[in-house]
């Protein structure tokens, strides 16, 4: 099997040590929100499972593509997705019991929705964590001709797509989407969708975030403005996948789905902007 | 890549690792099979809500009786209320949520004396969320 160099128990304490730091700061305001928990149990069991592969996915393209270990092979980054998940469910099952959310009287239904609709998010927040709060351990060897820190289109969609997944996890599952959503005028949707492509456009091109330099294409006006529109489709999918998963586009009408997304857009965006290139900070040559 | 990181072992993970994937594959492989297996038993069926009452308990110059609210639907009832009466005196509780499988626990309490024998509860209403 085709490792990265092996670490000594320490390292990899380190390593957990900032995944856990990491999985409950990024998804601290999801543990702390109802909505979550009770989408835990009023969901279709099918539903919570596919949001646990989806997240899976998002995992392993995250790891494969601004993770920790530059030496990684695919088959490593499935391992340590599969850690990552396992921590979250751990961390968030800690924190529901702790918080008196977990108890006797619950079905085993009950208690898994609850658990993995929060350790999703956690998981996620523990794969961003191990990678980018470290501070010294940047001496992985890198595959040979491996080009994935490069900042192709697609592997800088899909960091898009958890860095707005990360950020509009924790409004999806608030009621204020819904509310917001359906008291908007349609004028006043509009304006939050121009709003949300200025803002892109502000963070990718001209706010001088870290990380632009590298990651963001702008060597021509088309790709410029690919860039922007990808980000704000990304930004769109992120909403409504979070949205549906969360389970609050059910029973919606076509343009309350439509407004919700719009809303859910305005920080999405900024996940799939400024989200996208903190989630790489630690790319080579920062 | 700095000198120390030169020396170290190509390949493998460390045993710490190598636990912790284990560990966390069991819980991975079980969580996923626990929704698995209760998606493939779900019936569309509605809620169904059953009350039953303990024995009434003194507390200060009230008596309190134990409600327990179980759903046997798969079905979610929300902003349920319970009604509980001793044939004279009525009290009544509101639950947010009975989840399909789960036994909710609450009391209501009558001032004054209740009538043991009487107690009769029952479910006034719930929504369908």
């Amino acid at each position: 099997m085709n490792f990265s160099h092996q670490r000594t128990i320490s390292e990899s304490l380190r390593e957990y040590g900032r995944g856990i730091a990491g999985g409950l700061m990024f998804s601290l305001p999801l543990l702390y929100t109802m909505e979550v928990w009770w989408a835990g149990f009023a969901l279709h069991p099918a539903r919570v499972l596919l949001y646990v592969a989806c997240t899976y996915v998002l995992l392993v393209l995250y790891n494969r593509f601004a993770g920790l270990r530059r030496d990684a092979s695919l088959r490593e980054v499935f391992i340590d997705s599969v850690e990552e998940m396992g921590l979250g469910l751990v961390i968030a099952a800690v924190v529901l019991w702790a918080t008196g959310r977990l108890g006797a009287g619950m079905s085993t239904a009950e208690i898994a929705g609850k658990v993995v609709m929060e350790g999703m998010t956690v998981a996620i927040g523990v794969s961003v964590g191990t990678a980018q709060l470290g501070g010294e351990d940047l001496d992985d060897g890198g595959m040979d001709g491996d080009d994935r820190w490069s900042s192709g289109y697609l592997p800088q969609t899909a960091i898009a797509l958890c860095g707005a997944v990360l950020f509009v996890a924790n409004v999806a599952p608030t009621e204020e989407i819904e509310v917001i959503a359906m008291e908007s005028p349609p004028a006043m949707l509009l304006l939050l969708a121009a709003g949300s492509v200025l803002l892109g456009a502000l963070v990718l091109h001209f706010a001088g975030v870290h990380g632009a330099d590298r990651h963001v294409h702008r060597d021509t006006w088309v790709l410029g403005l690919r860039g922007i529109a990808t980000t704000y489709a990304v930004a769109l999918v992120a909403a409504a996948a979070c949205l549906h998963f969360f389970g609050q586009l059910d029973g919606k009408t076509g343009p309350i789905i439509l407004a919700q997304c719009v809303v859910a857009g305005v920080p999405a965006v900024l996940g799939a902007s400024a989200g996208r290139l903190l989630l790489q900070i630690r790319a080579p040559g920062s | 890549m700095n000198e120390e990181s030169k020396e170290k072992p190509p390949g493998g993970k460390n045993a710490l690792e190598w636990a912790v994937f284990g560990a966390s594959l069991l819980i991975v492989l079980g969580v996923a099979g626990v929704l698995a297996m209760e998606a493939f038993r779900w019936q569309n069926t509605p809620a169904h809500l059953k009350v039953e009452l303990g024995t009434p308990e003194r507390k200060d110059a009230d008596w309190c009786v134990p409600v327990k609210v179980s759903n046997e639907g798969e079905g979610l009832a929300s902003n349920v209320e319970i009604e509980v009466s001793d044939g004279e005196e009525k009290a009544g509780l509101t639950l947010d949520f009975v989840p399909r499988g789960t036994v909710m626990e609450a009391k209501v309490c009558f001032p004054g004396s209740v009538d043991p024998a009487g107690l009769k509860g029952r479910v006034l209403g719930y929504e369908e969320p």
